[in-house]
């Protein structure tokens, strides 16, 4: 077992990572008592984050201390995987459903470093007093104008800081082929970041992909 | 730069936000269960529920009761009376006639008793009958709970959505909310979307594949379009969307009652369609 990233943990074609709250289990998944504390598997198909660990991803931009913006949080699933990695940080897990809500506020007021706002990422003025300090933003919305959601929210980062954009070509545009959304939306991004690394997440995901972006100096 | 970054600071900070983000987000959320128009849509799903458990119970009760007396499901062709029949008179030999007679009028009585009398079927003991008809009596009450939502949905729109209401009856406007998932959301919808929801398979099937765009969705329920000649369902049905989407932004952004007109612009379209439709082809023979 390596530990590839701080509390990222890898064996064969399975991630796990340090679980926060010994004992508690977010969404069925396996917990792993070892040497270095309690591990929680973390499904690649559940999860697109894991999903493009595996493929290799190189930049990863969570640190043990990151203040992560997650807009789309939903149930909670990756951000309750985000919040076992930064464990000295926090994380602000934003999302417009008041039904992911019911789940997502048990699982925050369980875990010390989880905070959730109901909120439209579209909007982030509606969020921003939760938002000071924050130093990297996670996105996985299902909406189709996701670039620009990013570059709306982008004033949060100081340059150099990083953003992570999950791209769901379906929400975008049933019809058009993925590959071609993803690089318009790609385009589209780099009005205010360098897009770092791209990875799309077959097999564990269909028409997804997840770019790594830096914050340009404006 | 406004980000303060300094760990420490930040860190006392969060959790007198964290404290705050619950307040305000646990009320946001307990506001935005409050819109009654959430209710309607429970309400729509129920019915769809509850029709098809009495349909499974009904199935299930003819089946069984088959081997009692078989010859009753062909005598007896509406389900609920089937189901109200064995409910009151239970075994083959209360079948009489003078009993029957206040559910399906003295001539068809008279045929079920005396079928009753020669039927195929075994005999049943009080105690396997008891099972069967606690199951039709719980197919009657899937039954009238279902009226009774379909009344209470027809009540709660009225209060609700009081132009949509009008304009195409309670089921038919709760099912488009139904649909949409809010009444929010559907009044800020085009009506191009309005138009097909309900039909989303083959709007996608369009997109995808080219095949011809879906003409209607759910509004196709409305009684102009069902018995309109295909040709000018399109049409009308585009008409239609275009006011039932004016109606729900009317009742969800203002208050006024605009169902009048709207009602009669759209009848005078819909003359226009089809007097459209009748010079095309008069044209022809010119």
């Amino acid at each position: 077992m390596n530990e590839i990233f701080h509390n990222v943990f890898r064996e064969g074609n399975k991630l796990y990572t340090k679980n926060l709250v010994p004992g508690q289990r977010v969404y069925g998944e396996k917990l792993l008592e070892t040497g270095r504390g309690e591990l929680r598997e973390w499904n690649p198909n559940r999860s697109k984050l894991a999903a493009v660990i595996l493929k290799g991803l190189k930049t990863f931009p969570l640190k043990q201390d990151s203040k992560v913006l997650y807009l789309g949080a939903a149930q909670g699933t990756t951000a309750s995987h985000v919040s076992d990695v930064v464990d000295k940080g926090y994380v602000i897990c934003v999302d417009v459903s008041s039904k992911a809500m019911e789940e997502l506020i048990p699982l925050c007021e369980s875990r010390q470093n989880m905070l959730p706002v109901l909120g439209d990422a579209n909007r982030p003025g509606e969020y921003a007093k939760y938002t000071l300090g924050i130093n990297m933003i996670y996105q996985d919305v299902a909406q189709p104008n996701q670039a620009k959601i990013l570059l709306k929210n982008a004033s949060l980062l100081d340059p150099g800081e990083y953003a992570i954009l999950c791209i769901k070509s379906r929400s975008i545009d049933v019809a058009e082929d993925p590959k071609k959304i993803i690089k318009k939306e790609l385009e589209s991004v780099s009005d205010g970041f360098f897009v770092r690394e791209v990875i799309d997440l077959e097999p564990y995901h269909m028409d997804h992909a997840l770019a790594v972006c830096e914050k340009k100096l404006s | 730069m406004l980000t303060v970054k300094n760990i420490m600071l930040v860190f006392m900070d969060f959790k007198k936000l964290r404290e705050k983000a619950f307040k305000e987000t646990i009320n946001e959320v307990r506001k935005e269960k409050k819109e009654t128009d959430n209710l309607v849509v429970q309400a729509v799903e129920a019915i769809d529920e509850l029709d098809d458990i009495t349909n499974i119970i009904v199935e299930r009760v003819k089946n069984w009761y088959a081997f009692h007396y078989p010859e009753l499901e062909k005598l007896v062709k509406d389900p609920m009376l089937y189901l109200l029949i064995i409910k009151e008179i239970k075994s083959r030999d209360q079948m009489l006639a003078e009993k029957l007679e206040r559910f399906v009028g003295p001539e068809r009585a008279k045929a079920i008793a005396e079928k009753a009398v020669g039927s195929m079927g075994a005999e049943i003991v009080d105690k396997d009958l008891q099972r069967l008809v606690h199951l039709a009596e719980l197919g009657i009450h899937a039954r009238q709970e279902r009226d009774e939502l379909a009344d209470y949905i027809e009540e709660r729109t009225k209060e609700i959505t009081p132009n949509l209401h009008a304009m195409l009856g309670g089921m038919l406007a709760a099912r488009l909310i139904a649909r949409a998932g809010s009444l929010e959301r559907l009044a800020k919808m085009p009506a191009s979307t309005v138009q097909v929801l309900g039909a989303e398979k083959a709007l996608f099937a369009h997109l995808r594949r080219g095949v011809p765009s879906p003409k209607h969705g759910l509004i196709f329920q409305f009684p102009q379009i069902i018995q309109s000649p295909k040709k000018q369902r399109g049409k009308i049905s585009r008409a239609l969307a275009g006011k039932v989407s004016i109606a729900a932004k009317e009742d969800f952004f203002g208050n006024k009652d605009i169902s009048k007109e709207l009602i009669q612009s759209f009848e005078k379209r819909v003359e226009a369609i089809k007097e459209g439709a009748s010079k095309k082809k008069g044209g022809k023979h010119e």
